[in-house]
């Protein structure tokens, strides 16, 4: 079953895989104007924790659920629009950049996700912390999936509850 | 490590398999130095933070306001002493912002119960697997008597990934 593999350069993989290449993540799209809370109902729909902000299809923000607690624990509710509780302009990427970009510019930003733009600024998807790990644990699934039988430790469920 | 021959689960860092007999070093030596590291290195290598933890009795109000404070994306609930659950920025999306009339309620009520939980001295290879699989973005770890001592997200891991591989270049 685990097959030999030869010496594997990661960083090599990485830094020949243009974002264009790979599956990118798919979120809502929202427009500034829209409430808050229409933008939460999206993101509820299509199972994602963030919605792309864009205006006549070009992306002007991103919305994330960290925005909505954030409201919450200011206003314990959501109201008002989008555009005023995004974050503007937000850093994107190219189709043309590697995912070595990607790493690269969620270490020094601190972002978990970045959404990638075409040449006319129209959102394409983003790409995420999650998806560089699922193509990183790809390069290595003996490494990864051998971990599979390892004691798993839940804890118990609390009772009546 | 699981062997290829007879696919018994053994203790890792054994040179065959205590089942079969067969050889277990020939894949070990074909794994890359990033492959080895993360099998070898134990999950405190990856550092993690220190648990913001709430009461299952806590209101999901209370709960929210200190993952503000903190600046964190998840909480876990604990109950005398152990964790129960696990509450994320997630749950608030799916579970609170429908219905805002949770915000009053016990934080039990909405947290995701009984989360998987990682131990100190497993492999961050474990860890990974655990996150890829599953889709988790945060993993408690535990202590042998279920206390929260630490937990670890998707970001940490990339983290660690991401200084090897700057390590590289520079070699």
């Amino acid at each position: 079953m685990a097959q030999p593999c030869a010496q594997l350069d990661l960083r090599a993989i990485l830094a020949e895989t243009r974002i264009g290449d790979v599956e990118l993540t798919r979120v809502p799209q929202v427009e500034p104007q829209q409430s808050v809370a229409d933008a939460a109902a999206a993101m509820r729909r299509e199972r994602h924790g963030s919605a792309l902000v864009c205006q006549s299809g070009r992306l002007v923000g991103i919305l994330t659920e960290r925005d909505l607690l954030r409201q919450l624990g200011l206003h314990g509710r959501l109201e008002g629009e989008v555009a005023a509780w995004m974050t503007p302009d937000p850093k994107t990427l190219s189709p043309h950049n590697t995912l070595l970009d990607a790493v690269r510019w969620m270490q020094r930003g601190g972002y978990r996700r970045l959404p990638v733009v075409d040449a006319s600024g129209q959102p394409l998807g983003i790409v995420d912390v999650k998806s560089v790990m699922a193509f990183l644990v790809d390069q290595m699934p003996n490494t990864i999936y051998n971990q599979a039988s390892r004691r798993v430790l839940t804890v118990q469920e609390c009772e009546g509850a | 490590m699981i062997c290829p021959e007879c696919e018994h689960d053994n203790i890792p860092g054994v040179d065959e398999c205590a089942n079969c007999g067969s050889p277990l070093t020939s894949d070990a030596e074909a794994l890359s130095e990033l492959e080895l590291s993360i099998t070898q290195h134990p999950i405190s290598a990856l550092g993690g933070k220190p648990p913001l933890t709430v009461s299952a009795e806590d209101s999901v109000r209370d709960a929210i306001a200190r993952m503000n404070a903190a600046r964190v994306g998840c909480v876990l609930v604990e109950e005398q002493g152990s964790i129960v659950g696990i509450f994320t920025e997630r749950d608030v999306l799916n579970r609170v912002t429908p219905d805002l009339g949770t915000l009053d309620r016990p934080v039990r009520e909405v947290m995701t119960r009984s989360p998987e939980t990682v131990q100190q001295d497993d492999s961050v290879a474990y860890a990974l697997h655990a996150m890829s699989v599953n889709g988790y973005r945060h993993l408690p770890v535990a202590d042998e008597r279920g206390r929260a001592v630490a937990i670890i997200s998707a970001r940490d891991v990339l983290r660690l990934f991401a200084s090897r591989l700057t390590t590289w270049t520079a070699t």
